[in-house]
């Protein structure tokens, strides 16, 4: 799982999210703002970016460059705006509804990854559904 | 788990309109829907005809595929290396060959980077296109431009003699 590790790498030697999306999704929160006004200001930018990346990279050949560009990059950094795992859960539904390739941006996110080393990609993805149900991440949720 | 919940997994089909906002020489006529859209595989694992694996080099685990033997360097040079172990030769026809497969590489029109590759079976060209679906396409120049999601030039063309079955 060498691409998972040196993401997490790149990620981390990143701090503090210089990537420009991600500072200018920060600069969207303010502290004025209620719990709610920022979840919903979470779940705003996180479908957006999500829209984005999937339509600038559904026809490209190269996982390695999808996991570079600047809306995954986004979306991974709207975990330090995150509480009560709102990131994992979007994720998780996304990955869900339209299996894609959010297996990197959970283990930048959680630290951790279920998925063994021989699964494939139908494995991984319920790999990551089962651990977000053992978590209660997902139990109940409905888009 | 596993089974029962990955045969009801949704996949996305590719409504015309919006493939050809990505691709806009894919005009009725031009092609032909052949799968619903997949991030299973993509066009080196379908080339290869592998549709559980996504063939790219460096990358490791079971749902990645890259001969251990080839360069593992996402280069044209790497590409045409994968091809030739499996006995393929470069030719310079475009066409399709009865009696040959072919595959044609694209290359980014920037730095030359491979960006997809087609496959024939001698009678039409066939692509899965990223994460989107699979196609018949009648030529190699529908997916040719930089205009908006196309992959550029066709730079390498290689060939074998389709086996027998």
């Amino acid at each position: 799982m060498d691409i998972s590790v040196n993401f997490r790498l790149f990620i981390a030697s990143l701090e503090p999210l210089p990537e420009f999306g991600a500072v200018a999704a920060i600069g969207e929160f303010s502290f004025a703002d209620s719990k709610n006004e920022q979840r919903k200001k979470l779940v705003r930018i996180f479908y957006e970016q999500a829209a984005c990346w999937k339509a600038e990279t559904q026809h490209w050949s190269s996982v390695s460059k999808m996991l570079a560009h600047p809306s995954y990059l986004r979306i991974v950094g709207l975990a330090r705006l995150s509480a009560g795992n709102e990131i994992e859960r979007l994720l998780l539904q996304e990955l869900e509804a339209e299996p894609d390739y959010w297996f990197d941006a959970l283990i930048a996110i959680t630290g951790e990854n279920p998925v063994q080393p021989e699964d494939d990609f139908d494995q991984s993805v319920d790999a990551w559904l089962e651990w977000g149900r053992q978590k209660g991440i997902i139990a109940h949720c409905e888009r | 788990m596993g089974q029962t919940e990955r045969d009801h997994r949704p996949l996305r089909t590719i409504d015309p309109d919006e493939l050809r906002a990505c691709f806009p020489k894919l005009v009725s006529g031009t092609y032909k829907p052949a799968s619903k859209a997949t991030a299973r595989y993509n066009c080196m694992g379908f080339a290869n005809d592998d549709e559980r694996h996504w063939w790219e080099p460096g990358l490791y685990g079971g749902r990645y595929h890259w001969p251990p033997t080839i360069r593992q360097q996402d280069t044209l040079e790497s590409w045409v290396e994968l091809f030739t172990s499996q006995g393929y030769t470069q030719v310079e026809g475009r066409d399709i060959e009865p009696g040959f497969e072919k595959i044609a590489i694209f290359v980014n029109l920037t730095d030359m980077s491979p960006t997809h590759v087609a496959k024939s079976d001698g009678n039409i060209w066939k692509s899965k296109l990223g994460k989107g679906q699979d196609i018949e396409h009648i030529s190699l120049e529908v997916l040719e431009g930089d205009q908006g999601d196309e992959y550029g030039v066709v730079e390498r063309v290689m060939r074998r003699p389709l086996k027998r079955t």
